[in-house]
């Protein structure tokens, strides 16, 4: 470990092996899941019993967000996440689209 | 190195630097989140949520303040010399400087404390949500390592302190901000995207500011400052 530093700080290519080293670290610590959720209500943990309910699911589910037109910031935000949204959920039984009037 | 680290912080508090910094911090904070418009007492909900997005842009601006004299100082007034033959290694002179700086920051943020006391004793009967504030201020705090690491990075890189403090406060804005910017440009391919946005302190501040620790966040700030640690030292060795 001593010496890996040493090296790092002394060699010419130093920066070069301190930054592989940083992504490789940090690559194999973004597999892990672990997380604490700090908030009272645990508001970004998913509860049990909607875990066991996204099981029984047998038919894929249709979301639809009516969130089209002209907005203020904050709710085109919205409107971007949600269109975001939209391709990510490919891998599940989801189906998410934006309606509503122009 | 607690010797050189109670230097740092006497020069900081005589020089007016430091007392000026806190000053610039929790005034421009104060005036914008309960006098301005459209303040945190408008906003009707009790969360310091806006304070969290202020925060790392004030910083921004004050970190490179804090930390541009730090190695620079002595590399001009030729004082490095005299440090470097006292029975001290590279890594307890950098560590004397890091903290002697960061103690700085964290004296400005300690008293943001009072924000949320406030908040809390104003709103209705469940309150500030304390937990998810803890984590913010966790976040914050992290994010002030970091930019004083990169800061006094800038500071090892020449012996001007104008330059010290411009280099500090572009290399800060890349990592912040510069690196989320890049990946919402078009055509950029989805994949590469998140890890360029990845690369940047936003994306994890991010989640920690809204109250979720997650590890490979935690993983990520750590090894970013170890980073910028190497990297000063490397400078530093060669003068």
């Amino acid at each position: 470990m001593k010496k890996v530093l040493h090296w790092i700080v002394s060699h010419r290519m130093g920066i070069a092996l301190a930054l592989l080293l940083f992504f490789l670290l940090n690559g194999i610590a973004s597999f892990s899941d672990w997380r604490l959720d700090l908030t009272e209500e645990k508001r970004y943990t998913i509860d049990t019993a909607t875990h066991q309910q996204l099981k029984d699911l047998t038919d894929p589910i249709e979301v639809v967000v009516f969130l089209k037109g002209e907005f203020p910031s904050g709710f085109k935000k919205l409107a971007t996440s949600t269109a975001k949204a939209e391709s990510l959920a490919f891998s599940l039984p989801l189906c998410i689209s934006l309606g509503g009037s122009e | 190195m607690w010797a050189l680290y109670r230097k740092e912080i006497s020069q900081y508090f005589s020089s007016l630097s430091g007392i000026i910094a806190i000053a610039v911090f929790l005034v421009v904070n104060g005036l914008v989140l309960f006098v301005f418009e459209d303040n945190l007492l408008d906003f009707g909900y009790a969360t310091l949520d806006r304070f969290f997005e202020l925060s790392p842009w004030i910083l921004l601006l004050l970190i490179p303040a804090i930390t541009m004299r730090s190695f620079a100082e002595e590399f001009r007034t030729g004082t490095w010399e005299v440090l470097r033959s006292q029975p001290l290694t590279l890594w307890q002179l950098m560590l004397g400087k890091y903290l002697g700086a960061l103690f700085v920051v964290v004296i400005a943020l300690l008293p943001t404390f009072f924000y949320a006391l406030l908040l809390q004793l104003l709103s209705a009967d469940p309150g500030l949500d304390w937990g998810a504030t803890f984590g913010s201020y966790l976040g914050l705090f992290f994010l002030s390592a970091v930019f004083t690491a990169i800061g006094i990075w800038c500071s090892s890189l020449s012996a001007n302190t104008i330059v010290a403090f411009l280099i500090a406060l572009l290399s800060m804005a890349v990592f912040y901000y510069g690196f989320h910017a890049i990946s919402l440009i078009p055509g950029i391919p989805t994949g590469v995207d998140y890890w360029i946005e990845w690369t940047g302190i936003d994306f994890h501040y991010r989640s920690l500011s809204r109250g979720l620790l997650l590890l490979s966040d935690l993983v990520y700030f750590s090894s970013l400052l170890f980073l910028f640690f190497l990297f000063t030292l490397r400078n530093i060795r060669v003068r």
